[in-house]
């Protein structure tokens, strides 16, 4: 991986940083070094931060962060390039209600992009998105990979309260909003199956590395699905498979 | 149990942080002023892992229902037991059914509240910090009963002494990733001006604003940290905070060293800020 640069970050951090792009080719490298460093030096990190093109790595306050960051530099530059990342092949079929009830912007949306409400639906569900990462609330997946022809701006003014569950997009990306917050995207559905949840194991849904695609619900699914899960009765392992 | 009589402006239980989860997004929490939270466990004998309550400004009112030794560290809140002003350099003995109560700060943001065996409250992955989502409340509500626990260990104590900052702080930064992106004329900027405290300014980001403003460019998602310095868009520089997210999208152009992130919290409304590079 010659196109790395490590630098210090931080009073315990690195920044590992790749070229500025949103591209698959460049993600895979940054995950293939999270698998790299997790398996290499166990006790020398703490919590690794997989972004687009960058890794962060916090570190044990007890390590020299020089010599570390001196290893990293020879080892990771000179790790050849997997072919396909290694520990996460997860692909994930969520189920996602686009009923006006729960997607607010969906007709607003499909009138500025043009194409009709199916269209819109049949344009969402078709590819398997790539998350490249996790972060601004707890469990929010940044999805990569939504078709051109959905891309519209963000709200110019964010909505105060978007709904937990909430499915948007906006720019060239999709997400689901795990918990009540403000939001800049466009509503188009929403996602029965809780991203987030302090209190399992673990407490996240979906990692960096996996792929989600979006399966239509109608609203009464959407009900039967929500219900199932407060009663403890919903089987969440057939929401993915490996390969 | 201690029993929350009036929760103050803004109060909340910490300990050192929630560690392991910012790869899920899970923000670090912990106290804003860490050598005023260890330097207040310690006079007790706690272990600094115990956890403490922080107050904002101003602080909460408790009735004690049990015999507690209590400690105050942090900026110079009054303090009283049953209405009574008593000074707080020492660790306090407080009996059955008295009121303690830490007033209004003139100076400074955070004091904590430390107990001795340190405030038993739900555990949620693998810390007590209270946090929007994942405990149970954001901070302190009124009516809630914190258990008192037994995390002791003698560990000596740690001097203390608030610093009363003056009206403009210089604090030291070192270049963050974006820095090399901004030209010389924005550089000169930002060492020249000075950056006020906002009200808006709370654990996740204290909101800085310039007299003249420089504008940095979004950048493509990355991670951001405690003491990370990002500007807006629109030239609003925020100073991430214990409470931040774990990714962002606004230009990183400065990293506060451990120490400055600890002098900044503690700096109140409308303070202004010189970065030194």
């Amino acid at each position: 991986m010659k196109r790395v640069e490590i630098k210090k970050w931080g009073a315990h951090g690195l920044l590992l940083q790749w070229p500025a792009k949103i591209s698959l080719g460049i993600h895979r490298e940054v995950m293939q070094t999270v698998d790299f460093v997790n398996s290499q030096f166990p006790e020398a990190v703490r919590e690794l931060v997989p972004t687009y093109h960058e890794l962060a790595i916090y570190c044990n306050p007890e390590i020299n962060l020089d010599s570390f960051r001196k290893k990293l530099v020879e080892e990771v530059m000179t790790l050849p390039k997997a072919e396909k990342s290694g520990s996460s092949l997860r692909l994930f079929t969520l189920p996602v209600c686009y009923a006006e009830t729960h997607g607010p912007d969906m007709k607003g949306v499909a009138a500025a992009l043009n194409i009709s409400v199916s269209q819109l639906i049949a344009h969402h569900t078709a590819p398997s998105y790539w998350v490249y990462g996790l972060g601004f609330l707890p469990g929010f997946p940044y999805l990569g990979g939504l078709p051109d022809v959905l891309s519209l701006p963000r709200k110019e003014t964010p909505s105060a309260i978007v709904a937990p569950g909430s499915v948007g997009i906006g720019g060239q990306q999709t997400g689901i909003y795990p918990s009540e917050s403000p939001g800049g995207w466009h509503i188009i559905g929403n996602c029965p199956i809780p991203l987030f949840n302090a209190v399992s194991t673990p407490p996240a849904l979906l990692q960096a590395g996996d792929r989600v695609r979006f399966n239509a619900v109608s609203s009464e699914e959407w009900q039967e699905i929500t219900t199932a899960i407060e009663e403890n009765t919903f089987h969440f392992e057939t929401l993915f498979h490996h390969g | 149990m201690v029993e929350v009589l009036h929760p103050g402006l803004w109060s909340s239980i910490q300990d050192q942080g929630r560690i392991g989860f910012r790869n899920i997004g899970v923000p670090l929490s912990g106290t804003m002023d860490r050598e005023a939270s260890t330097a207040a466990n310690r006079l007790l004998g706690n272990k600094d892992t115990a956890a403490i309550i922080e107050c904002t400004f101003m602080g909460p009112t408790l009735r004690f229902q049990k015999d507690a030794w209590v400690a105050v560290k942090g900026a110079p809140f009054p303090v009283y037991r049953n209405q009574q002003e008593i000074p707080d350099s020492r660790p306090i003995e407080l009996r059955k059914g008295d009121t303690f109560r830490l007033g209004t700060t003139a100076v400074g943001r955070y004091a904590y509240i430390a107990v001795q065996g340190g405030f038993d409250t739900e555990r949620v992955m693998g810390s007590r910090s209270q946090h929007a989502g994942i405990t149970q409340h954001s901070h302190l509500q009124k009516g809630t009963l914190l258990a008192i626990g037994s995390d002791y260990r003698s560990s000596g104590t740690t001097p203390y002494t608030f610093q009363k900052s003056s009206n403009v702080v210089s604090l030291p930064v070192k270049k963050g990733p974006e820095y090399d992106q901004l030209s010389t004329n924005q550089r000169q900027q930002l060492e020249r001006e000075r950056f006020i405290i906002q009200p808006q300014s709370n654990r996740m980001a204290f909101v800085l604003e310039a007299e003249k403003p420089i504008s940095v460019p979004e950048i493509i998602t990355g991670p951001v940290q405690p003491g990370t310095v990002q500007i807006t868009p629109s030239g609003r520089c925020m100073l991430l905070m214990r409470d931040c997210q774990t990714t962002g999208g606004y230009g990183r152009i400065f990293q506060l060293p451990k120490k400055a992130i600890i002098t900044a919290a503690q700096l109140s409304v409308h303070s202004q800020i010189k970065w030194e590079l």
